[in-house]
């Protein structure tokens, strides 16, 4: 749909799909977080209502067993037959003809459980005295570590040595469209429809498969628009297993749409761990090594399919990436407990990460007797040290981090807000200023991290691009729209594109961790540049070229402009755009194409896996007013400049970046998912899980640099994320200069804030 | 669940006469019944604000109301903003600011905002944001919509 469309309220996300045939899933969702399920058995007034349970689901679907890097694989039941892992894990479903009925059915369903010990801390899962999988008997569903014992004669020789233990919460997406899916099943082609709220339609159709036992080519998924995402979208569900395979079954098209309460509860979570993180410096304030060890709740499973490492892997990876340092040794570990599987949230990991590093950095600075922005700038990288590579591994093309950081000094009027700081202790009042550095991993080319790019002309010339990729309105197709059209040489309007479609769109990775404009960006340039080549070579064999017909010739010595591809020396002398392209379709009557020479058709796909992950950076200045009394704190100012490489759409990153905040705003302040010590989930309502409101969100100053990648063809670097993994360290930061305290948890609620104050003041 | 009510009202700005479940919620009547897919659903508990229509002039959240609460009252929901090809100022000033991204608490905002355009003579920014604390958006921040009200409502700054 286009933005207008979408205005009007014609947008056609899930929900709205016609489904005048369907009848409609409820599913009957554990109340304990662990236990065996001993009986389940039809509501007492409905004995005959269509209900399937994990056991009958056992005999006929296969468990997934996800693999990655560092995952410890096991078999994981989309629906456990015997036992449910968290409150919220789906036990059976039941069909009724409309919503309503199938809910109070899923209500009366009868199911015998035996509470069994539940595990809901990272202490308790490393404590293994409860086992959640049978065959991981420590719990550890995914482990990682890197270059160990390598830093041990740099922090004993180290000038100064800070460590300390961090928390983030645990937290979820929250988009404002929940999941929902529509399946249908035709017995004479023997195929599936799956409609779903996904970020990643081929993956998706890649785990149907593995589950339901039948070929990729026997699936079709469809996403329709979609309501947000932000990662949490990016996973395959037991609901989308569970509508497929049962409509197979009924033969009926089904449809569940998920409630917020599911939605909360028993889709996916993210963001929870510790880190114990140390960095040693030379008394210059130089960062030599850093150590790190992160542990995270993953909750009852590895979701397929990136796995219970996303989250502790993503954070030891990024430690200190955008700092010069000698070395360093991580350490990352993923542990089940009784709660809701972890994945992808904005900002995976590296908002963890960030918020360690950054709040350690102050505390080195204080340390150290050195100004905040000082001690960044003394550690950033530095022009010549692109290209870097960091002592774990990361890649970096290009960048000017100084300049970044330089740039969000100036624009916030770093030193006047250091001066209104001084006035305003003068006047008894707590300001804070918080600075932050960061560079953001994106384009990841893991599992397996490629994409599909398809560019069509019709015979009538219009122009089509079928792509991997799938926006959760980010507004994808404008972008690849004007791309493709600037690349062929025609207007905007004539290029439509098509996203989510596995029967139309060439298979690829989808959208997440801020790929799109990188990956499928690169891999769109790829195939409309051959597409064009192909044009310029039947122009060149209308307009009668002697020789050989090389792709550097014909980019040479033609242009397209204005409907004509025409010499490049004089423009005078061309053929028309659209004769051209019957010409290619063999219908023109005065030219007859060679097929020796060029072949029929103007059709071209390409698929590219990007060498390496592409990083962009970001620096950000914040200002706040903070009330020692009640805890509360105002945010005075947010100056945010990013370096995105070239900036394909302003108006997209603007978005983004300003989104983006406004979510880190949510994840730094309010944004908490709390569990009781038995796993019940006490924040299962958005009265309870809060997320910002226009009243939390001030306004953003957006500032921005171009240092163009040299890895992606369009020269762009992802973003897209950096506000979220920005923000909630910048208030930190923030926050803590105010209080002179440190900050090693989060979120920045009232309390902890006055907790913090009256430590401070009692020093 | 057999009972049914009889239901008169305006949808619109057109007559509807429907029997309805007691049971049935306001914004699945307008959804399921109606077709009027553009009111969606994000919480169905009130907090969200993406389900909020007009009734008699009032931002309400139809997840919150039974259909049959809404008798011989008049409905404005999103489908009844545009008046054909052209859009509604409010609208337009949204999609010229960059107010808005999935798309999905669109509808929503635009009813809320509507309102309170109606009333509002000269308000503030902060004003403008209070009035929007009723709707949740995840993807772009508010300032867009901010900037496109304040557009609306003649603010400068």
């Amino acid at each position: 749909m286009t933005r207008e469309q979408l205005i009007r309220g014609e947008g056609r996300f899930i929900a709205d799909l016609p489904d005048a045939d369907c009848r409609w899933v409820a599913f009957v969702r554990s109340p304990h977080a662990h236990a065996r399920v001993l009986s389940v058995l039809p509501p007492e007034d409905a004995p005959d209502v269509m209900l399937v349970t994990g056991r009958d689901l056992a005999g006929n679907i296969q468990p997934l067993r996800v693999q990655a890097p560092g995952l410890n694989v096991y078999d994981w039941h989309l629906m456990h037959p015997e036992r449910a892992l968290f409150v919220g894990d789906p036990v059976a479903a039941v069909v009724a003809d409309n919503p309503y009925e199938a809910e109070d059915l899923a209500d009366a369903v009868r199911v015998e459980y035996e509470p069994l010990p539940a595990v809901t801390s990272l202490e308790a899962a490393a404590g293994n005295e409860t086992t959640i999988h049978p065959d991981l008997s420590d719990n550890v569903l995914f482990k990682f570590a890197l270059n160990e014992g390598a830093t041990t004669e740099m922090f004993a020789s180290a000038d100064l040595v800070v460590e300390r233990t961090f928390r983030y919460p645990r937290q979820t997406a929250v988009p404002l469209e929940c999941r929902g899916v529509l399946a249908r099943y035709d017995p004479r082609e023997q195929r599936f429809t799956v409609w779903t709220s996904t970020q990643v339609p081929h993956y998706l159709r890649n785990g149907l498969s593995q589950i339901l036992g039948v070929p990729e080519d026997d699936i079709r998924v469809i996403r329709p628009d979609v309501g947000g995402a932000f990662g949490l979208k990016a996973q395959l569900f037991p609901e989308e297993v569970v509508l497929p395979w049962l409509a197979r079954e009924t033969g009926s098209a089904l449809k569940w749409v998920e409630d917020r309460r599911e939605n909360l509860l028993a889709s996916v979570h993210a963001h929870e761990g510790t880190l114990t993180l140390g960095a040693a410096f030379d008394g210059d304030g130089s960062l030599r090594a850093v150590r790190a060890r992160a542990e995270g709740d993953a909750g009852a499973h590895s979701v397929f399919p990136f796995g219970a490492g996303l989250d502790p892997f993503t954070t030891v990876i990024n430690l200190f990436g955008a700092y010069r340092h000698e070395v360093s040794e991580v350490d990352a570990t993923g542990y089940a407990t009784n709660k809701a599987p972890a994945a992808s949230y904005r900002g995976v990991g590296q908002v963890l990460a960030v918020f360690a590093v950054e709040q350690l950095l102050d505390i080195a600075a204080g340390e150290l007797g050195l100004d905040p922005a000082e001690i960044r700038r003394r550690n950033l990288l530095r022009t010549d040290d692109f290209p870097h590579t960091t002592p774990t591994g990361n890649a970096f093309d290009t960048g000017n981090y100084q300049e970044t950081l330089r740039m969000a000094l100036e624009r916030a009027d770093y030193d006047g807000l250091r001066a209104e700081q001084k006035t305003a202790a003068a006047n008894g009042k707590r300001l804070g200023v918080g600075v932050v550095a960061f560079n953001e991993v994106t384009g990841v080319t893991l599992y397996p991290g490629y994409d599909g790019a398809r560019v069509r002309i019709a015979p009538d010339g219009t122009i089509q691009g079928f792509m991997s990729s799938a926006s959760s309105g980010q507004g994808h197709a404008e972008v690849y729209g004007r791309l493709i059209a600037e690349e062929l040489g025609v207007p905007r309007e004539r290029v439509r594109i098509v996203e989510g479609d596995t029967d139309l769109c060439p298979p690829g990775s989808g959208t997440y961790a801020s790929r799109t404009a990188v990956t499928m960006g690169n891999t769109l340039t790829l195939a409309s540049q051959d597409l064009r080549r192909k044009l310029l070579k039947v122009a060149a064999l209308m307009l009668k070229f002697e020789g050989e017909l090389s792709d550097a010739r014909v980019e040479r010595e033609l242009t397209i402009a204005d409907g004509r591809i025409c010499l490049a020396e004089d423009p005078a002398t061309g053929v028309d755009f659209d004769e051209v392209v019957q010409a290619a379709y063999l219908q023109t009557l005065d030219f007859a194409l060679p097929q020796e020479i060029v072949e029929a058709g103007l059709e071209v796909t390409r698929y590219e896996k990007l060498p390496q992950n592409v990083f962009s950076n970001t620096a950000i200045v914040a200002a706040v007013d903070v009330d020692t009394e009640t805890g509360h704190f105002e945010i005075r100012r947010l100056v945010m400049v990013g370096d995105c490489g070239r900036i394909l759409d302003r108006e997209t990153v603007d978005g983004q970046a300003i989104g983006g905040a406004a979510m880190g705003i949510g994840c730094g302040t309010l944004e908490q998912l709390a569990y009781d010590g038995d796993g019940q989930l006490l924040t299962a309502s958005l009265m309870d899980y809060l997320v910002p409101t226009a009243m939390e969100v001030p306004p953003i100053e957006v500032g921005h640099l171009e240092t163009p990648s040299s890895v992606t063809r369009n020269a762009a670097k992802g973003m897209g994320e950096s506000g979220t993994m920005g923000i909630p360290a910048v208030l930190a930061n923030a926050v803590a200069d105010a209080l002179s305290a440190e900050v090693t948890e989060l979120p920045l609620s009232e309390e902890r804030i006055a907790g913090l104050a009256m430590g401070a003041s009692s020093l | 669940m057999s009972e049914r009510v009889a239901l008169s009202l305006q949808v619109n700005g057109a007559a509807v006469d429907r029997d309805v479940e007691p049971r049935l919620t306001l914004a699945d009547f307008l959804r399921n019944a109606l077709q009027l897919t553009g009111t969606h659903l994000g919480c169905e508990h009130g907090v969200c604000g993406a389900c909020t229509v007009l009734v008699d002039g009032e931002a309400v959240r139809s997840c919150l109301l039974f259909a049959a609460q809404a008798q011989g009252r008049s409905i404005t929901t999103i489908e009844g903003l545009a008046e054909g090809a052209d859009l509604h100022p409010l609208q337009r000033a949204l999609l010229e600011r960059n107010g808005l991204q999935c798309g999905f608490c669109t509808p929503g905002v635009l009813m809320t905002a509507m309102e309170f355009l109606d009333n509002a003579s000269g308000p503030t920014r902060d004003e403008i944001r209070k009035a929007l604390s009723g709707t949740i958006c995840r993807c772009t921040g508010y300032q867009g919509m901010v900037d496109a009200i304040a557009e609306i409502a003649g603010v400068d700054r």
